[in-house]
């Protein structure tokens, strides 16, 4: 129904596909080394750990099951052809905005479990949450609903298109329309896809939005650490403070990064004293690396915009 | 012309959609054990993956599978070769071991895993299991969610009446973990799981309750099931086993549980009962498998077909399935060489059972260190497998017995059922063939068993 791989029209279309390959299969085979590298020297946990890469596969895979639920019925989601949802997932794979994201969810989700066995933080309800539920605040109740849903279905190495970002979403939506443009019959279709998904991700408030009003009221601490509030409301108001995004903030929280995230804290305006505190419940063991006592938030943004250049 | 085949231990055959539609014995029985049917989709999943695609592909393949069936870890060599709309499978090589059980906190942790994939709704409590938030994906329980959204501070046990329990709620939770609960607007069987957040040292601060079914939701899709002939019927091993099997798990898995430690620390006397329970409920769900056999073979309609065998085959076959256990305990199995011949009329699975029997229990009954000797003869119009072992022996008073239900000769411990001997005579003479032996105390133990001699092989 949707196959990338039509049969090219004459032998220059063919030489052309063949090359194509061998161009892809030749910038995977260059950047085998540095993989290597990189995974033989890495931490256990780690960003390229094999649950990591397993969900961030699965969450693809159930993307694209979704858009083929749109597109085509999800009355038995079983019945989606493999190679269809084969071909969707490597199109997404294939696209830096959705892999990232489906990385960092992956990531966050990593975060959130290795937390709740380590520190006994629950993924749904963390003590800052439980307080404010017993106070009867209205707003924690629906973020506590999004958070619960959001778990549930990371259990399932699933990822909602009504939980992604706009930015994530209309780079699926526009995956999907390029990857169907060949066929009438979906074309036509597509389009009321498209509709429906956006007005299904307009009409409820997805657990980034509810978070980022949890924290901007006035009954979260902004500087809260992550074992009082969890791991979700912990990243967005790190987000909302630091004004850097919050994908690239859950891949500074890995293991090896501590110089990072301290860096970062520090820039936010955290107190050194909180800074350490924070990454030693983060990372067990250890707490901010030594060398950056005494460096302050504006020195520690400088280092952080040109890492080349300060010294 | 004949084609060097090798060794097979079964055949199958496989449709479009991947059912199995006939399948030998050891492979129809790992079908059933895994919760298939036959006809039915195949339930081994690395076999179903690698049958698919060989379908998918119409190219043969070939692949080692490895499998569970609860007991025993089994690995074995499989040929799919597409042909009509399926497969045709081969299977070589059958091997088994025990089962290396899980440590206990790693097997409750994939028990968790598990409850939670396949929980069609999800409710979060507080330390005092009141609902604090709730979810569902399934339209038949969205009103219970709605309700318990509704209801949220109150205990979940005014929304999920426990069954059988009058007690005043809640109870411990570890009371009500698992337990078969009922709610208004379904009619399927329901049970919850409590998982616990844990600080240690602390009270749990709050749980995770998971609501399961072993039944699917109606909204679900049936898979077409090619119509299957009804079976004869038993008490036991049809009715009974399935409904006491699930039960008698739980008993283990909890004792596994107590055993290990997992729900506090306790005395080593008490984690020896724990123990001890949980090898008393192992040997009832075996003695459930061998109740179940004893029902067909002592059917009325029971019969058995004649298959052209070679019983040197078979018993090389039997030999090799069981080398694992053998080599654990140190026993050597000669086997007859592949020059012997004993060409017989019988049916190769039942055949299999009873020298699978022979030298399973050879191996158990046998110090360490020995050897089992199984060898093949022809003796007028009958063909005849012996297996020999150095164990004890018997005495005549006991040759007599040991074929009699529920036989034991006084052993107890050791995991029979004293009924292997018992079927594997039946099995024997329904064959039109016989099931002996000879042995003295202190000479070790033959057993022969005789069928009819195929005349023209």
């Amino acid at each position: 129904m949707i196959d990338q791989a039509a049969l090219p029209a004459d032998l220059q279309g063919a030489e052309a596909a063949i090359r194509r390959d061998l161009a892809r299969s030749g910038a995977a085979a260059a950047s085998t080394l540095p993989v290597l590298r990189y995974l033989v020297a890495a931490e256990p946990d780690n960003s390229f750990a094999e649950e990591v890469l397993a969900r961030v596969k699965g969450i693809l895979r159930d993307v694209a099951a979704q858009v083929l639920d749109a597109l085509i019925g999800s009355i038995d989601r079983r019945a989606h052809a493999h190679e269809e949802v084969a071909v969707l997932s490597r199109a997404f794979l294939d696209d830096t905005i959705v892999l990232a994201h489906a990385h960092a969810v992956a990531l966050e989700w990593q975060l959130t479990e290795r937390l709740s066995t380590h520190l006994g933080l629950d993924p749904v309800v963390s003590p800052f949450v439980r307080a404010r539920v017993a106070a009867g605040d209205a707003l924690m109740r629906e973020f506590l609903t999004a958070q619960a849903r959001w778990v549930d279905r990371q259990r399932r190495m699933a990822l909602p298109l009504v939980e992604v970002p706009a930015p994530v979403l209309d780079a699926v939506l526009a995956i999907v329309r390029a990857l169907v443009e060949a066929e009438p019959a979906l074309s036509n279709r597509v389009a009321a896809v498209e509709a429906e998904v956006r007005l299904r991700h307009d009409e409820i408030s997805n657990r980034l939005m509810v978070a980022e009003r949890v924290v901007a009221d006035d009954a979260f601490e902004a500087t809260a650490p992550v074992s009082a509030c969890g791991v979700t409301l912990f990243l967005t108001a790190f987000a909302a403070r630091s004004g850097q995004p919050r994908d690239g903030l859950v891949a500074a929280m890995q293991p090896g990064q501590q110089t990072r995230l301290a860096l970062l804290l520090l820039a936010a305006g955290t107190p050194a004293a909180l800074v350490d505190a924070q990454i030693r419940e983060i990372h067990g063991r250890t707490g901010m690396p030594a060398v950056l006592a005494g460096i302050d938030a504006m020195r520690a943004a400088a280092i952080l915009a040109q890492p080349g250049r300060a010294k | 012309m004949t084609v060097d085949e090798g060794t097979i231990v079964a055949r199958a055959i496989s449709d479009g959609q991947d059912r199995l539609l006939s399948a030998d014995e050891p492979l129809a029985a790992l079908q059933l054990r895994c919760g298939g049917d036959i006809p039915g989709m195949i339930a081994v999943p690395e076999l179903l993956d690698l049958v698919g695609r060989a379908r998918r592909a119409c190219v043969r393949m070939t692949q080692a599978i490895s499998a569970q069936d609860g007991n025993d870890a089994i690995t074995f060599w499989v040929e799919a070769d597409p042909e009509g709309e399926g497969c045709a499978i081969v299977v070589r090589s059958w091997q088994t071991a025990a089962l290396i059980s899980e440590d206990g906190a790693v097997a409750e942790e994939r028990r968790v895993a598990i409850d939670r994939q396949i929980a069609e709704l999800t409710a979060w409590l507080d330390s005092g299991q009141r609902l604090i938030a709730a979810n569902t994906d399934c339209s038949e329980l969205a009103p219970l969610a709605d309700a318990m959204a509704q209801g949220v501070g109150r205990c979940w046990t005014d929304f999920l009446q426990p069954e059988n329990v009058t007690h005043q709620q809640p109870l411990h939770w570890r009371l009500l973990d698992g337990g078969p609960v009922v709610f208004a607007g379904s009619s399927r069987p329901w049970r919850v799981s409590l998982i616990p957040q844990i600080r240690p040292g602390f009270e749990p601060s709050g749980f995770e309750l998971l609501l399961l079914s072993d039944q699917a939701p109606s909204d679900c899709v049936a898979i077409p099931q090619a119509a299957a002939p009804v079976p004869p019927r038993g008490l036991v091993g049809q009715d009974l086993a399935p409904v006491l099997k699930q039960p008698i798990a739980r008993i283990v898995a909890n004792a596994e549980t107590i055993r290990t430690r997992l729900a506090g620390p306790l005395p080593d006397a008490y984690a020896e009962y724990a123990g001890e329970i949980a090898g008393a409920g192992k040997l009832l769900l075996d003695l459930l498998d061998d109740m179940a056999d004893l029902e067909v073979v002592e059917a009325d309609s029971f019969s058995t077909t004649a298959d052209y065998i070679d019983l040197s085959d078979v018993a090389r076959q039997a030999a090799g399935i069981l080398g694992v256990r053998a080599r654990e305990k140190g026993i050597s199995i000669t086997t007859p060489a592949p020059a012997d011949s004993a060409p017989a009329l019988a049916e190769f699975r039942r055949v299999l059972q009873v020298l699978l029997n022979l030298i399973g229990n050879a191996i158990r009954y046998s110090p360490e260190g020995t050897s089992v000797d199984v060898r093949v003869d022809v003796n007028g119009d009958r063909a005849r497998a012996i297996v020999a072992d150095e164990g004890p022996g018997l005495s005549l008073e006991e040759q007599g017995r040991v074929f009699e239900k529920f036989e034991r000769l006084g052993r107890s411990g050791d995991g029979g059922s004293g009924l292997g001997l018992y079927i594997s005579r039946r099995l024997a003479r329904a064959m039109n063939g016989e099931l002996s032996i000879e042995s003295a105390p202190g000479q070790g133990a033959r057993f022969i068993l005789e069928v009819p001699l195929d005349p023209e092989g």
